[in-house]
């Protein structure tokens, strides 16, 4: 795909939520502290929210959000709409804040059983927590139901556990060239369906 | 690593699935390669839909905690522009990057700055020397092949005419440069330094008429022993 074709399909509408980002980006690029003001308003929510179900703590997920915020303040000078929208960036920069916290302070079984837990709908510690695994069950579910087993759970575990894919192995007990395909086609599948219509 | 395993980890590392050393390999590749920069962008749209209906409020307090910090950090600018400016060179290394890998959409999705790349890489060293003014320190990192220097809280700025240059110096004493510290490196206070510090066993500043030397005209101001 050529950078003309993908300007032309994903770039922003004018005036739609995506456009509205882009364009705070650009004044966040410029210095303008009140458009990171109003980018963090608009986008902190979701920032936070997938740091929190990555991370699982508060206290680090909002570190998390800080410094991601931190890092678009001194390099939205670089974003350039028409390569990606400006949520996927800030989604990206977020994920990878989240999983390399998440890698260094919690060990690899921890996590593992964390996930089961997750999976057998048995790690509710507090009222928030457990109305916040509702949410995953609900929107969640519904996006990585697209996908389809086997895929779904090695795409799971990888995005939304933060496990490396030679890890994504030893969990699934597979080879790591099949780990390794099934992260792949699991996207390609996410990707397909976002190009089949359902985006807005 | 083969041509076609190196695309393979495109996906992996859209979900940040690859070890720290992958990354680094990948990475390396994707500034070069277009077909994975296009994959990169599209696998990060993708999974937009995977944190919709997450969102969780933050705490009130972190919003001024963000805003606050962000009142007293640099913010990476194009040079022409005058407000907040950070140093010149970032801007020069990224540029650098355009015209080798002609792949500007994947520096978007590389995960820091180059000088970040450095002082955040997984072999990171710290070498340090006092001054008047408080700690020089330099950040190498071999698997980056760059290193960046840090001031010290106070500089003096060079006298009219005149520049702070950063050389590499060699085991033999042999100095080969490391880059002209701009008007906007002083006050950002941090620059990627220009080239490899490989074989290099020490940092050295010297002051040169403007424009800069090819080779040091004068005695350093300030040395960084490397290791
Ligand atoms: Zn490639």
């Amino acid at each position: 795909m050529s950078k003309g074709e993908l300007a032309g399909e994903q770039g922003p509408t004018a005036g739609s939520p995506a456009a509205e980002l882009a364009s705070l980006l650009r004044a966040v690029g410029r210095g303008e502290e009140s458009a990171l003001a109003t980018l963090y308003d608009l986008t902190s929510p979701r920032v936070f929210g997938l740091a929190l179900r990555i991370v699982r703590d508060r206290g680090i997920a909002e570190e998390v959000v800080q410094e991601v915020y931190i890092q678009v303040w001194r390099q939205a000078a670089g974003f350039d709409p028409a390569r990606g929208s400006a949520l996927a960036w800030l989604l990206t920069l977020t994920h990878r804040r989240a999983v390399d916290r998440v890698r260094s302070e919690q060990s690899q079984t921890d996590r593992l059983h964390r996930y089961e837990l997750l999976e057998r709908g048995q790690h509710h510690s507090s009222a928030e927590e457990e109305g916040q695994a509702r949410i995953d069950a609900a929107a969640l579910r519904a996006a990585l139901d697209m996908i389809g087993e086997p895929h779904r759970t090695a795409v799971a575990l990888a995005y939304l556990e933060g496990l490396t894919h030679r890890e994504v192995a030893d969990h699934e007990s597979i080879p790591l060239g099949t780990a390794k395909t099934r992260i792949r086609d699991g996207l390609s599948k996410l990707r397909d369906r976002m190009r089949g219509g359902d985006q807005r | 690593m083969t041509e076609d395993e190196l695309h393979d980890l495109a996906p992996l590392y859209v979900v940040d699935a690859l070890d720290a050393d992958e990354v680094v390999t990948f990475e390396d590749h994707l500034r070069g390669c277009t077909s994975c920069a296009d994959t990169v962008a599209e696998l990060s749209e993708a999974l937009v839909p995977l944190s919709e209906g997450l969102e969780v409020a933050p705490p009130p307090q972190l919003r001024q905690r963000v805003l606050a910090q962000a009142a007293t950090s640099a913010t990476v600018t194009p040079a022409h522009r005058t407000r907040r400016r950070a140093p010149v060179w970032l801007a020069a290394a990224a540029a650098a990057v355009v015209a080798a890998g002609g792949a500007w959409a994947a520096v978007q999705w590389l995960d820091e700055s180059p000088t970040e790349q450095v002082v955040q890489a997984e072999d990171a060293q710290r070498h340090s020397a006092p001054t008047d003014g408080g700690q020089l320190v330099v950040v190498t990192s071999a698997a980056r092949d760059r290193a960046v220097i840090t001031l010290p809280e106070v500089v003096e700025s060079p006298e009219r005419e005149q520049v702070y240059q950063a050389w590499f110096i060699g085991e033999d004493g042999s100095a080969r440069s490391a880059g002209v510290l701009s008007q906007d490196a002083l006050e950002g206070r941090e620059a990627l330094l220009t080239g490899s510090p490989r074989g290099a066993k020490a940092v050295a500043l010297t002051v040169e008429p403007a424009g800069g030397s090819t080779q040091p005209t004068q005695d350093p101001f300030a040395v960084v022993p490397l290791g």
